[in-house]
C-alpha cells in the first residue's frame, strides 16, 4: 500500500485552497473532502489556509497620517473649465495611457524624421541635393552631382573650395523650403538617356540632381533654396513623422502641465 | 442617453440609512457644496486608506493614490449612476491603487519600510493580555511582510476579499476581471502566503 504522505506532492493543492475558500460544490466538494480526510498533509494545508484567511481578516487598521479633505482652492482647480479643466482631466488615471502613447508617437516621429532625412533612405533620397544611391559603375557622375548640389547653394566667391563646403542639411532643406530649383524634373527622354550615369530618382519626388556643368554653379550667388519653382513638397514620410513628433510632444507637454497643476493641488493637502 | 441621476427623493426611499446619507451628501456636493463632499471624505478616508495601504506597500504612494482617488471622485461626481457610494469610491480607489502599483513596478521602492520598523504596534485596548498582544503583533507583521512578496494581482484579491470583506462579484467589478479569475487569484494568493510563511506557521496555528 502506498504511503499517502509520499503522494502529497501529487495532490491537488488548488482543490484544497478552493475547499478552504468554500468555493466547491457537488462532486468537486466530495473529492476535496475525501482528499483531506485521507491525507494528513492536505488536512494540515486546509487548516493553515483557513488560519491565514482568519489572520488576514483580523489585521489591524494601519494608522492614517494624511487628511484627504479638499481645500477650497483645490476644489476650484479640480472643477476648472476650459483648458485648465482639460488639463486636470488629462491628469486623471483614466488617461494613464496618454504618456506611453506620447512617448511612442515622439519616438516614431523622431525615427521617421531621421530616416527621412538621411540621403539614400526612404523619403530622404535626392531631395536634399545628394543622390539617393551612388550610380553603379560611375562614381564620377555621383561625385559631380554632389559637387553640383553643393556648389549651387554656395556663392562662388567663397574662399573655401566648393567640394569642401558642407552639403545643405537635408532636414533643413526639407523643413525650410520646398525643393530647390537645382533639382529639376527630369524629362522622360533625358531620364532614359542618362539612366546609366545619373543617380536614381527619389522614391517620392521623381527628381534627381540636375547634371549642370561646374561652370553653371560658378555663375553667381544662387537664391535657389528660397525661390522654389513649384516643385513637390517634402516627402510624405518626413511630413507624417513631423506630425507624429509634434503630436507626441504636444501630449507630453500637456501631461507635464497637467501634472504640475495636480501636484499643486496635492501639495496643499 | 443619460441615465437619471439619483436624487434626494431616491435617497429618501432607501432603507439603508448610510446609503441615504451618502446620496444626500453626494447630491449636495454636486450642487457645489464642498463641505458635503468633505463630509463624504471624512466618512470614507479611513476605509479607503486601509484598503490602499496594503495594496500599495509604500505609504507615500498609497497616500497619493487615495488623494488621487478623491480628486477623481470630485471631478467625476456627475458620472455617479446610483447604487452604493462606498462601492463607487472603492472602485475609484482600487483603480488608483492599481495605477500606483504599475508606477511602482517602473520605479520600485523598498516594500513596507514602516512595517519593518519593530517599534510599530497595532492599536489595542487596555484590557488586552501582553502576551497575546505580542503574538498578534508578530503575526500581523509576518503576514504583512508575506503580503508584500506575492504578486500584486494576488495581493489585491486577498486584500479586497480577506481583509476588506468584499465579495467575489464586487471584486470582479472593481478589478475588471472575471469571477473565476478573482477566485483563482485568491486561492493562489493564499497558497503563496502559506509557502512564504511555512517557517512561521506556528504563529497562526495557536
Amino acid at each position: 500500500m502506498m504511503n499517502m504522505h509520499d503522494n502529497h506532492d501529487r495532490h491537488d493543492r488548488f482543490l484544497v485552497a478552493a475547499l478552504a475558500a468554500g468555493d466547491l460544490e457537488a462532486q468537486a466538494l466530495t473529492d476535496a473532502e475525501e482528499l483531506v480526510a485521507s491525507c494528513s498533509d492536505c488536512s494540515e494545508l486546509l487548516a493553515d489556509l483557513r488560519s491565514i484567511a482568519a489572520a488576514a481578516a483580523a489585521l489591524p487598521l494601519l494608522p492614517r497620517s494624511t487628511d484627504f479633505r479638499l481645500s477650497p482652492e483645490t476644489a476650484e482647480r479640480l472643477g476648472a473649465r476650459g483648458w485648465r479643466g482639460f488639463l486636470v482631466q488629462l491628469a486623471d488615471s483614466r488617461f494613464g495611457f496618454s504618456r506611453p502613447l506620447a512617448v511612442g508617437l515622439t519616438t516614431l516621429g523622431l525615427v521617421g524624421v531621421i530616416a527621412g532625412s538621411i540621403p539614400g533612405s526612404m523619403g530622404g533620397a535626392s531631395y536634399g541635393g545628394a543622390p539617393a544611391l551612388p550610380a553603379v559603375g560611375n562614381n564620377d557622375s555621383a561625385i559631380s552631382s554632389q559637387r553640383d548640389a553643393a556648389g549651387a547653394a554656395v556663392p562662388p566667391a567663397s574662399p573655401v573650395p566648393a567640394a569642401r563646403q558642407p552639403l545643405p542639411s537635408p532636414l533643413t532643406v526639407s523643413l525650410g523650403s520646398p525643393a530647390p530649383t537645382s533639382l529639376a524634373p527630369l524629362p522622360t527622354s533625358a531620364a532614359e538617356a542618362d539612366r546609366s550615369s545619373a543617380p536614381p530618382s527619389s522614391l517620392f519626388g521623381g527628381y534627381v540632381a540636375a547634371s549642370s556643368p561646374p561652370a553653371k554653379a560658378a555663375e553667381g550667388p544662387s537664391n535657389d533654396l528660397l525661390s522654389s519653382s513649384g516643385t513637390s513638397g517634402p516627402p510624405p514620410l518626413l511630413l507624417a513623422s513631423l506630425v507624429l513628433l509634434l503630436v507626441g510632444l504636444g501630449i507630453l507637454g500637456a501631461q507635464w502641465a497637467a501634472t504640475r497643476l495636480t501636484n499643486r493641488s496635492a501639495d496643499q493637502r | 442617453m443619460d441615465e437619471p441621476r439619483p436624487t434626494a427623493a431616491d435617497a429618501g426611499s432607501l432603507a439603508d440609512p448610510v446609503q441615504r446619507r451618502d446620496l444626500i451628501l453626494l447630491e449636495r456636493a454636486r450642487a457645489g457644496d464642498l463641505d458635503a463632499f468633505n463630509d463624504l471624505v471624512d466618512c470614507y478616508q479611513d476605509h479607503l486608506w486601509s484598503l490602499v495601504v496594503r495594496m500599495v506597500p509604500d505609504r507615500d504612494q498609497a497616500a497619493d493614490a487615495v488623494q488621487e482617488a478623491f480628486f477623481s471622485a470630485y471631478r467625476n461626481m456627475a458620472s455617479f449612476r446610483g447604487g452604493s457610494v462606498r462601492s463607487w469610491l472603492s472602485r475609484i480607489c482600487v483603480n488608483a491603487a492599481m495605477d500606483a502599483q504599475r508606477a511602482r513596478k517602473r520605479r520600485p521602492v523598498s516594500p513596507y519600510p514602516e512595517l519593518e520598523d519593530d517599534t510599530w504596534q497595532p492599536p489595542a485596548g487596555d484590557e488586552a493580555d501582553p502576551e497575546r498582544l505580542a503574538l498578534t503583533a508578530e503575526r500581523s507583521r509576518a503576514l504583512d511582510q508575506a503580503l508584500a512578496h506575492i504578486t500584486s494581482d494576488q495581493r489585491n484579491a486577498i486584500v479586497l476579499f480577506d481583509i476588506q470583506g468584499y465579495d467575489y462579484t464586487e471584486i470582479a467589478d472593481m478589478t475588471g476581471v472575471s469571477l473565476g479569475t478573482v477566485k483563482s487569484r485568491i486561492h493562489r494568493g493564499r497558497l503563496a502566503l502559506r509557502m512564504l510563511l511555512e517557517d512561521r506557521m506556528e504563529l497562526f496555528r495557536g
